[in-house]
């Protein structure tokens, strides 16, 4: 029995036996369907062998992912946005690609939101950087320099009194020393506080009594 | 309508720890430049009268005035004790002032000790005073003149026992005396001339 044959070749139970025509005619299709996988189709198929090709092609397709190369993928990722972009703005936009449309955002406007805020933290990490090394490595400022204090005249020092005193004289009694040393003491005050005075409220541009005076009173 | 609410939140986060790193390192340097201040000071010269010496004089001032009402009184213990606490007074450091008062406060202190009859603790405040004393001053003079009387005063206590050996030991305490009033009369001559010839 062959397939070329118009008689109907009896259909065998599903339990039966493969007898050798029907594991030839198998063998036969399954080569067929390699050759199609392949890539290489035979010229002429039988109308039923094609429809049974069909079916298998179908089948493979369905269970084995279609993988695609990246220019594929990406020509294919732009032509379904093409088409919902076309979709949205009514058919005409894509004459104008630069019209923006509503609710769609342009790739590269979404790489650029994503990216602000790391360019935006980079940005001012940089100058926070910038202002800390310049407070490390600009030169160190010199120190304080202490000017000179301006000159300032005898009488308004602190200094001995020995000038202003003068030699002691030996008290002759307790009483007189007494009295002495209060007149010393408040002649030491009186000349200081004058010299106080007038470097404090006058300003040291102002002259100081004559010798004699013992300054104002306390 | 999650994904840019997502973006926002990062780009204000973002700007804020910026912001605050800036803020950070600006903050830094002109805490520091506060800290520097100004580059030039004029200092006022330690030398000159301030207002610390004027409070320690003022005090030495009034404990003298209110010993000589207390001896004026015939209290002389008060007076006494007044005079000892212008030995306490905190004078500026340094200041000439400080030795000159003092010491003149030792003679006093000395005198009035002496004539309480406390002879031996005048002796040591004289001492004390000449020992701490940095250069020689007529109230360093003033306290050798001190110290003779003093020691004139232990003469006598000494004749006035009557005893014999306590003869001895008074002449050795009036020689003494002598070179403590010479020392004093050398001090100011030095002293007088060493004016002289700066005026």
């Amino acid at each position: 029995m062959t397939r070329d044959d118009d008689t109907p070749s009896p259909m065998p139970a599903p339990d039966d036996v493969a007898d050798a025509a029907e594991k030839a005619r198998a063998r036969a299709f399954g080569d067929l369907i390699d050759k199609v996988v392949a890539g290489r189709p035979p010229a002429a198929v039988p109308a039923d062998e094609r429809a049974l090709l069909e079916v298998a092609t179908v089948i493979r397709a369905a269970t084995r992912p279609v993988e695609l190369g990246a220019a594929r993928t990406r020509s294919v990722v732009e032509a379904a946005l093409a088409t919902a972009i076309e979709r949205k703005g009514g058919g005409s936009r894509l004459t104008d690609p630069s019209l923006p449309v509503a609710g769609v955002v342009p790739l590269a406007r979404v790489r650029a939101r994503r990216l602000a805020p790391w360019f935006i933290a980079g940005v001012t990490s940089a100058v926070a950087a910038a202002a800390v090394l310049v407070l490390v490595l600009r030169p160190a400022p010199s120190r304080d320099v202490e000017a000179a204090p301006p000159p300032v005249a005898t009488h308004l020092r602190s200094r001995p009194a020995d000038a202003l005193i003068g030699v002691i004289a030996r008290a002759p009694s307790l009483d007189v020393a007494g009295g002495a040393t209060v007149s010393r003491i408040d002649t030491i005050y009186a000349d200081r506080l004058a010299g106080f005075r007038e470097r404090t409220l006058s300003g040291a541009t102002r002259r100081r009594g004559s010798p004699g005076t013992k300054g104002g009173g306390p | 309508m999650t994904r840019p609410t997502r973006q926002m939140s990062r780009l204000i986060l973002a700007a804020l720890v910026g912001g605050v790193l800036v803020a950070l390192g600006f903050a830094c340097s002109g805490e520091s430049d506060r800290r520097e201040g100004s580059v030039t000071r004029i200092t006022a010269p330690e030398d000159a009268i301030d207002e610390s010496l004027m409070i320690a004089l003022s005090q030495a001032k009034n404990f003298h005035h209110k010993a000589r009402v207390y001896m004026s009184d015939g209290q002389l213990p008060l007076a006494t004790t007044t005079v000892r606490q212008i030995l306490a007074i905190p004078f500026p450091a340094g200041a000439p002032e400080a030795e000159d008062v003092q010491l003149d406060a030792r003679a006093m202190l000395a005198k009035l000790l002496v004539a309480q009859g406390q002879v031996d603790a005048a002796m040591s405040i004289v001492d004390e005073g000449l020992a701490a004393a940095t250069r020689e001053s007529f109230f360093v003079a003033n306290l050798y003149t001190v110290k003779g009387e003093v020691l004139q005063a232990q003469a006598e206590l000494l004749v006035s026992t009557g005893q014999p050996a306590d003869g001895d030991r008074a002449r050795e305490v009036r020689k003494q005396a002598i070179v403590a009033f010479d020392k004093s009369i050398a001090i100011n001559e030095a002293l007088q001339k060493q004016i002289l010839e700066g005026k």
